[in-house]
């Protein structure tokens, strides 16, 4: 390679920063890698999007690999238990088939026999999320897991990636960051450790978390703050044996009082996340459960938002020195894995640098903005129970790039002709309508068609659906068997 | 009249876009609720715009249910699968911006890298020779593309030229079949509301014509859109300077091409469409370096086969229509804006306005929400189609003529500029959502007339140059075999009703089919 970037330094402890170096060395193997292993970062658990299985590959390994080896379980819905006003619960697929009638998308003509009949239900034409309801999982025609994203053990994952550091020789120092040095021209030249060394490279990577220690305090790349738009700044985590010997293939997410809670199933254990504001510890002493729950939890503070460019001079950062966001859907190791692998695609050559992160640094923005939007879009349509943290919903303000989608999908259930993001068209109207929120009027182009006609459609989907989920195992059954396969 | 709800839609013009729009209209509003007229005269001539089209067009005959055979022989069509540019980057030169794709992804890294490191070594064969539409195209050869998504086959699709009055009026015969009624006469006057909306028409005859919701499709004049409702417009003439051209059809001469022509002159350029039973030639000009008769004349001298009708002279003026939905009115087609037809994009337009229409359209007459949503796509839809014909004129590295020296030296509009800088200092092409010319065209373009690009993704330097080499002469070799087995196109070919193609696949909105990438 002519690259100008021969030496790459990674500076972080988490599984963003083994992910980066065993990515980046097996993208080249020949680059110079070396990781300044400091701040140790609790890991628990994460769950992937779909996609993450291509990324996985590109380092060498599989889905199976990482269900045998870090407790992986397949993630076919998120259940949201509790937040819409006239739906008990709601399944968001992982998987986003196309169920367009003649080319008018299901929001449209699910909106017109809605009008119609009263029993229409968002989530009930998605063969991932229903045979999740029922412990089944389904396949596509190749064989091939249906579109499922992948819950596994981050501490296991992470002595995955160390071992495969190790043999692809990576430098691994343990030591701490003093100081960012930096050149006349405001690049990092180098890092100074409190054990006195120096590391030079031509190109750094910093993963430290939301303290940022090289884009941000080093760089002076300020930090915009979503507090306005995403209320909840502590999370909880509560590990516990699973309650039946039933493997869950999805995650429930459980609106309360003070906040919410994410249950992710593994095989071998449960992981709850209690996510809320602060100001929820005023209630400390009362009667609430989930409180009491996790009141022997450590408190991670977090901040959402994401620093104004995360690509400057010649430092990237990656994870929660780049952004932060509450985890809905989106699971930070997946992010910063997509950003990781754009920053190969704009790989800078010897003069087209500035240029280059000027275009990653836009695309990272939008993508940043649709994640955002996506996530407070839970807060603004969520029910605002007379409870703390309902009030603080009330609370909460809106994007104008999230108030015109609302305003648009609230007309006529189309999605504003944006850039694409990781976010399509599909999950944001599934989303809408899950948590109840319907447009007033469909596409023209369904004005010939009748109900009865729509009803023939969605019976048909609907047999489809549970023909296929009959013939397909079941998942933990399905989950012993891949695992006692070679 | 606030929030009136919509029964009646009168659509003003009948040329493709009327047409287009009323069969469109026809076919997804049951009569029933809607009563739909379209006015038009026989004493205005249309433009008969888009005689080159691109594949989209299949995909509005399918809407519809038309056949693709019945509509070959209808509008004496013949099968396109791209536009061949001549003397655009310089004279002599000459390339296709094909329907499809150019070579495929080696190691996760774009084929165009690993093209611009072996043509900087003159290792490589042009760009185009890597696209099967462009390898088939030249050789006269056509097939239906493959599904298989592994094969070469499947990394293109076609469109159609076509002779656009005949297919107005074959869509006129399916409109009026499903009730649309078409009123005879010339406009006179449009009345207003209180609420400054189009309230009605008045023909010559006096007869008065109403309507809930308007459609102007009345061409340049813009008739409800511009003259009744001053909506306002944008001029784009800083970047395009051509603003006038002349058409005139002449016989059939030679082979049959596969392909569009557009052939850069001194003030301008050519462009000549292979009809069944003619050629339509046209010259597209700037009225500032060209006279009308001198532009006639270099037409003429141009054509390759005796004229078949006295010459058609055009005036315009690049732009867009500051709204394209104002009130009760949208204009679709030429009232909408103007754009050259460069890149065979007009019925495209009209296609696209119909689409979003169909999605928005209002149960009521306020409906600000939709209105700004459609007006927001439609200029997005014009503003991508202008910076990519910008761009053509961009790229080029003419000295012969005012109008390439102005062009190679012209302020960008600023997307565009940003564009290119990526580009050149990357190898990398801006990606977009929304819009009809994705990374295969602007590669097409600028790796087919510009200089090449000096960097790429240096990845590629880690691939060795001599297997590299052999490998894409492989590819292009491949692509010729293909060729081989495809059905040579003549004219006896659409003249045979039982065609050797078999069965022709469900179109999709893509300007260059499924596979391959």
């Amino acid at each position: 390679m002519n690259s100008p970037l021969k030496k790459i330094v990674v500076v972080g402890g988490g599984v963003i920063a083994w992910w980066t170096v065993v990515f980046l060395k097996k993208n080249d193997p020949k680059l110079d890698i070396t990781l300044l292993h400091n701040t140790v970062i609790d890991a628990f658990v994460e769950t992937p999007e779909p996609d993450f299985s291509y990324l996985l590959k590109l380092i060498g390994f599989s889905s199976q690999d990482l269900i045998k080896y870090v407790d992986g379980n397949f993630c076919c819905a998120q259940a949201y238990f509790g937040w819409a006003h006239d739906v008990e619960n709601y399944f968001h697929s992982a998987d986003v088939s196309n169920l367009d009638y003649d080319i008018t998308p299901y929001s449209q003509w699910l909106l017109k026999l809605k009008l119609a009949k009263d029993d229409v239900k968002a989530d009930d034409y998605f063969l991932a999320s229903a045979a999740a309801r029922v412990g089944k999982i389904t396949f596509a025609e190749n064989q091939k897991i249906l579109s499922a994203g992948l819950s596994f053990d981050v501490d296991r994952f992470i002595q995955l990636l160390m071992s495969c550091a190790q043999a692809l020789n990576v430098n691994v120092l343990n030591d701490e960051l003093e100081q960012v040095r930096l050149t006349a021209t405001g690049e990092i030249e180098s890092l100074l450790t409190a054990s006195n060394e120096n590391i030079t490279g031509d190109f750094f990577i910093d993963v430290t978390g939301s303290d940022s220690k090289l884009l941000g305090s080093g760089l002076h790349i300020e930090y915009d703050s979503w507090k306005q738009y995403l209320p909840c700044n502590r999370k909880r985590y509560l590990k516990s044996k699973p309650r039946s010997e039933r493997l869950i293939p999805f995650s429930a997410v459980q609106l309360g009082s003070l906040g919410w809670v994410k249950n992710r199933p593994l095989r071998a254990q449960l992981v709850a996340e209690f996510i809320y504001h602060d100001s929820a510890l005023a209630f400390v002493g009362s009667q609430d459960a989930t409180l009491e729950l996790f009141s022997n939890s450590k408190a991670y503070a977090f901040f959402p938002g994401a620093r104004k460019k995360t690509w400057h001079k010649n430092c990237l950062a990656l994870g929660e020195a780049a952004v932060t966001f509450d985890n809905f859907s989106h699971s930070s190791l997946y992010v910063a894995a997509v950003s990781l692998q754009r920053f190969i695609e704009f790989w800078p050559n010897s003069t087209g640098i500035n240029l280059m992160d000027g275009e990653f640094n836009r695309l990272m923005a939008i993508e940043f903005q649709a994640i955002r939007d996506f996530h407070c879009l839970h807060y603004v349509l969520a029910k605002k129970a007379d409870t703390p943290f309902g009030k603080l919903l009330k609370e909460v303000n809106l994007p104008e790039s999230l108030r015109y989608r609302m305003e648009l999908f609230g007309a006529c259930g189309v999605s504003p002709a944006d850039e694409s993001t990781l976010i399509n068209t599909a999950q944001w109207s599934n989303l809408f309508l899950g948590f109840g929120f319907w447009p007033k009027t469909y596409s023209g182009m369904l004005s010939h068609v009748t109900v009865a006609e729509l009803e023939l459609w969605s019976n048909k989907i609907k047999t489809n659906i549970k023909s296929t989920i009959e013939n397909s195992p079941d998942y933990t059954r399905y989950m012993a068997a891949l695992i006692s396969a070679r | 009249m606030l929030s009136a709800s919509i029964k009646k839609i009168t659509i003003v013009g009948g040329g493709t876009a009327g047409w287009m729009t009323a069969a469109a209209l026809a076919r997804f509003f049951p009569k029933e609720h809607y009563q739909i007229q379209l006015v038009e005269s026989d004493a205005i001539g249309t433009v008969g715009v888009g005689e080159a089209t691109v594949p989209h067009i299949r995909h509005f005959n399918n809407m519809l249910g038309i056949d693709e055979q019945e509509f070959i022989q209808a509008t004496q069509a013949t099968y396109k699968l791209g536009i061949k540019f001549e003397n655009w980057g310089a004279i002599g030169d000459a390339y296709i911006h094909p329907f499809g794709s150019h070579g495929y992804e080696l190691g996760g890294i774009a084929f165009h890298h690993y093209w611009i490191k072996l043509q900087q070594e003159n290792r490589v064969l042009p760009f185009d020779q890597f696209s099967m539409a462009v390898v088939a195209a030249q050789a006269g050869k056509f097939s239906y593309p493959s599904s298989d998504l592994s094969s070469p086959l499947s990394s293109f699709t076609y469109a159609f030229h076509i002779n656009a009055s005949a297919y107005a009026r074959y869509l006129r015969q399916y409109a009026e079949a499903k009730g649309i009624v078409r009123i005879e006469g010339k406009i006179n006057q449009v009345a207003l509301n209180n609420e400054g909306e189009v309230d009605s028409l008045t023909l010559e005859s006096g007869q008065k014509i109403d309507g809930d919701f308007f459609i102007d499709c009345s061409g340049f004049s813009g008739l409800l859109i511009e003259r009744a409702l001053k909506t306002g417009y944008e001029n784009w003439s800083q970047w395009l300077l051509c603003d006038r051209a002349v058409a005139v059809p002449s016989e059939s001469a030679g082979t049959l091409k596969l392909y569009t022509r557009s052939i850069a002159r001194d003030c301008g350029w050519q462009w000549q469409i292979p009809l069944q039973n003619r050629t339509g030639n046209g010259y597209v000009y700037s009225s500032q370096l060209l006279s009308e008769d001198a532009a006639y004349q270099t037409l003429l001298s141009n054509l390759n086969g005796a004229p078949l009708a006295e010459p058609n002279f055009l005036r315009f003026t690049p732009g867009r229509r500051l709204q394209s939905w104002n009130k009760n009115c949208v204009s679709i087609g030429l009232a909408s804006g103007f754009l050259e037809p460069l890149e065979s994009t007009s019925i495209y337009l009209i296609q696209v306005a119909i689409l979003k229409l169909l999605e928005f359209f209002p149960q009521t007459t306020h409906s600000p929400v939709k209105q700004n949503e459609f007006n927001r796509q439609i200029k997005n839809e014009y503003e991508k189609i202008r910076d990519f014909i910008v761009l053509h004129y961009h790229l080029n590295r003419r000295t012969d003529s005012e109008l390439w020296k102005h062009c190679a030296h012209m302020e960008l509009p600023v997307e565009l500029e940003r564009k290119k800088q990526l580009f050149y200092t990357s190898g990398h092409v801006e990606k977009y959502q929304h819009g009809l010319f994705m990374e295969p065209s602007w590669l097409a373009v600028y790796l087919g007339q510009g200089n090449a690009p000096v960097h790429y993704d240096e990845r590629v330097d880690s691939v060795d140059v001599g297997s590299l080499t052999h490998h894409l002469a492989g590819m292009a070799k491949q692509l010729g075999q293909y060729t081989e087995t495809m059905p040579a196109i003549n004219l006896d070919f659409y003249n045979s009703p039982s065609s050797a193609l078999g069965v022709y696949q469900k179109a999709s909105m893509s300007l260059y089919g499924g596979g391959r990438r």
